[in-house]
């Protein structure tokens, strides 16, 4: 009978995106070219393509819940992640649900919060009640949060647009009360390279980039956060994990390819073996 | 940048576990080089022990998001695994014919009809198990039942080779272009030989059987790297000769995760 090596496992919370450029299609894609493997639970299902998106059908939240409950228990985890969360309800059960199931805080699962709460447009995907849902109930139990500008904004109210307003935002982000904070760069289009910022409290990390021309950069977010799951799961620490995901994001997006009418994604097929690609 | 991909969708369940459903053909169709595209028609609680819950999208988003691909990124193969409904089938096939998948369109189009577990349940009630027949067999390029599958769809029990030919005629005659009919739960046969026809070729695909129980995904692996392989431009017999090789390797990569049955695993295309 074979028995091979069981490979470390993480979990993502996060809504589908028909098109396969970024959500759990995203996740799930980066924790396997990471060596991980990817477990799920569906929180929305969207119609969407390089266009935007058109439509959503929410998950029930009992649901939401049970597919974390079920992969803790039978499978186990070594760390999570969240996406699109698409309501309050949804918020307040995943929180439930990881206190079940021994998911961040102080637990041993470490919980990276990509704090999804605007689309690639920059408009905002749910209401007050979900973003104060956010940040009173995830964020705390947070190892590290990941935000956009767009997402800073939404979060604090700080309009960033340089790279001291960065600092500032992740000063304000810190008092929410994750372990970490990453304020990612990508939006600052003025900006000739593409600095993240990594702060804990105490002091500042640059994670320099090269900042690509290319208009393909669908899933990049979600690349990001989950290359940086994925490290952590392999037990890295939070700087190094940042590190790898900053180094794992810069390369999807220089990879990235054309597809549909508009955005195309970022690319993860340079980590396959060159004869599989 | 890098050059535009083939692509492939889906028209499946989600598995939490990460080990069936559209995980195990989103991870195929990456490994095989193909950007996978998806159209949910159920999210399932399921772990290594089975499933435990699961909720039905509505048959307009299930169609919507067909049409949403399709539209604007192209699809050049597709493929369906679980379905949940009667409704949702007759919906998924009305949809596949406005955008010219199937059998007498231009993008092949696989069925592996999901309609019993791995423990061999009937996962799908009466009407449903009538609208695969009905509904998709037609329009199938290719259709990748397993053995109990087999049962529950034509009513023969395939025990020995003879019975696996009487099968492949009885789902023939249900229209689909091609029939690939599993060996995979035949387990007193020490080869694991899959047969392929369309009624007027006959290959017999023999492949080593692995000894291991970690076989989850193993159905949708096959089928989903056929439908790869198809998405490149093979015609079905190579395709599946390709894709019974790639679900061969995985078998023989599985490992265990839980307390029941471990994944297939497509991690040695990893560079």
């Amino acid at each position: 009978m074979s028995q091979n090596a069981s490979p470390p496992a993480a979990l993502t919370i996060a809504g589908s995106d028909s098109g396969g450029a970024a959500g759990l299609q995203a996740d799930l894609r980066t924790f396997l070219t990471c060596g991980v493997h990817g477990l799920v639970a569906v929180t929305a299902v969207t119609v969407q393509n390089t266009l935007g998106v058109h439509d959503r059908a929410d998950i029930p939240a009992r649901i939401v819940a049970g597919q974390i409950e079920a992969v803790a228990a039978d499978m186990g985890m070594q760390a999570a992640k969240t996406g699109m969360l698409a309501s309050a309800e949804i918020i307040e059960a995943v929180a439930r649900a990881c206190d079940r199931a021994e998911i961040g805080r102080d637990t041993k699962v470490p919980f990276v919060v990509d704090p999804v709460a605007a689309s690639m447009h920059g408009h905002p995907l749910f209401d007050e009640a979900g973003l104060a849902a956010l940040r009173d109930l995830l964020l705390p139990r947070a190892a590290v949060i990941t935000p956009n500008l767009d997402e800073v904004r939404l979060l604090t109210g700080l309009e960033v647009t340089d790279r001291d307003g960065m600092h500032d935002a992740a000063v304000a982000l810190k008092e929410l009360g994750p372990k970490y904070v990453l304020v990612k760069s990508g939006h600052l289009t003025s900006d000739p390279e593409c600095v993240d910022l990594l702060y804990d409290g105490r002091g500042f990390v640059e994670l320099p980039g090269p900042r690509y021309s290319t208009p393909h950069t669908h899933g990049a977010g979600d690349a990001m956060a989950s290359a940086l799951t994925a490290g952590l799961a392999r037990g890295m620490s939070v700087p190094e994990a940042a590190r790898f995901g900053k180094w794992f994001v810069s390369n999807a997006v220089e990879h990235s390819y054309p597809m549909g009418a508009k955005v195309g994604p970022v690319s993860a097929f340079w980590r396959l073996a060159p004869e599989n690609r | 940048m890098t050059a535009t991909p083939k692509t492939a969708l889906t028209v499946a369940g989600s598995d939490s576990g990460g080990g069936a459903g559209i995980q195990a053909d989103l991870r195929t169709f990456f490994a095989c080089g193909v950007h996978g595209m998806t159209a949910i028609t159920a999210v399932t609680v399921q772990n290594s022990l089975g499933v435990q819950g699961f909720t039905e999208i509505p048959p307009d988003v299930v169609v919507a998001q067909i049409h949403a691909v399709a539209g604007d990124m192209g699809v050049d193969a597709a493929k369906t695994g679980m379905l949940a409904t009667a409704e949702i089938i007759t919906a998924v096939a009305g949809a596949l014919d406005e955008v010219h998948i199937g059998r007498d369109g231009d993008v092949p189009f696989v069925v592996d009809p999901v309609a019993a577990s791995m423990t061999g349940d009937a996962l799908l009630r009466d009407e449903a198990l009538a609208a695969i027949r009905t509904e998709l067999f037609p329009r199938a390029t290719l259709v990748t039942p397993n053995l109990d599958e087999v049962r529950l769809l034509t009513g023969v029990e395939v025990t020995d080779r003879d019975s696996q030919r009487e099968a492949a005629r009885a789902l023939l005659d249900l229209g689909p272009m091609w029939v690939l009919v599993k060996g995979g739960h035949l387990h007193d046969d020490p080869e694991c030989v899959d047969l392929l026809s369309d009624g007027v070729q006959h290959v017999e695909l023999t492949g080593r059987r692995v000894r291991t129980e970690h076989t989850h995904g193993g159905g949708d692996t096959l089928a989903s790297a056929i439908t790869a392989s198809l998405a490149k431009g093979l015609g079905v017999p190579d395709a599946v000769d390709e894709g019974k090789r790639f679900v061969e390797r995985c078998v023989a990569e599985s490992y265990p995760l839980g307390a029941g049955v471990g994944p297939v695993s497509p991690f040695w295309r990893l560079a």
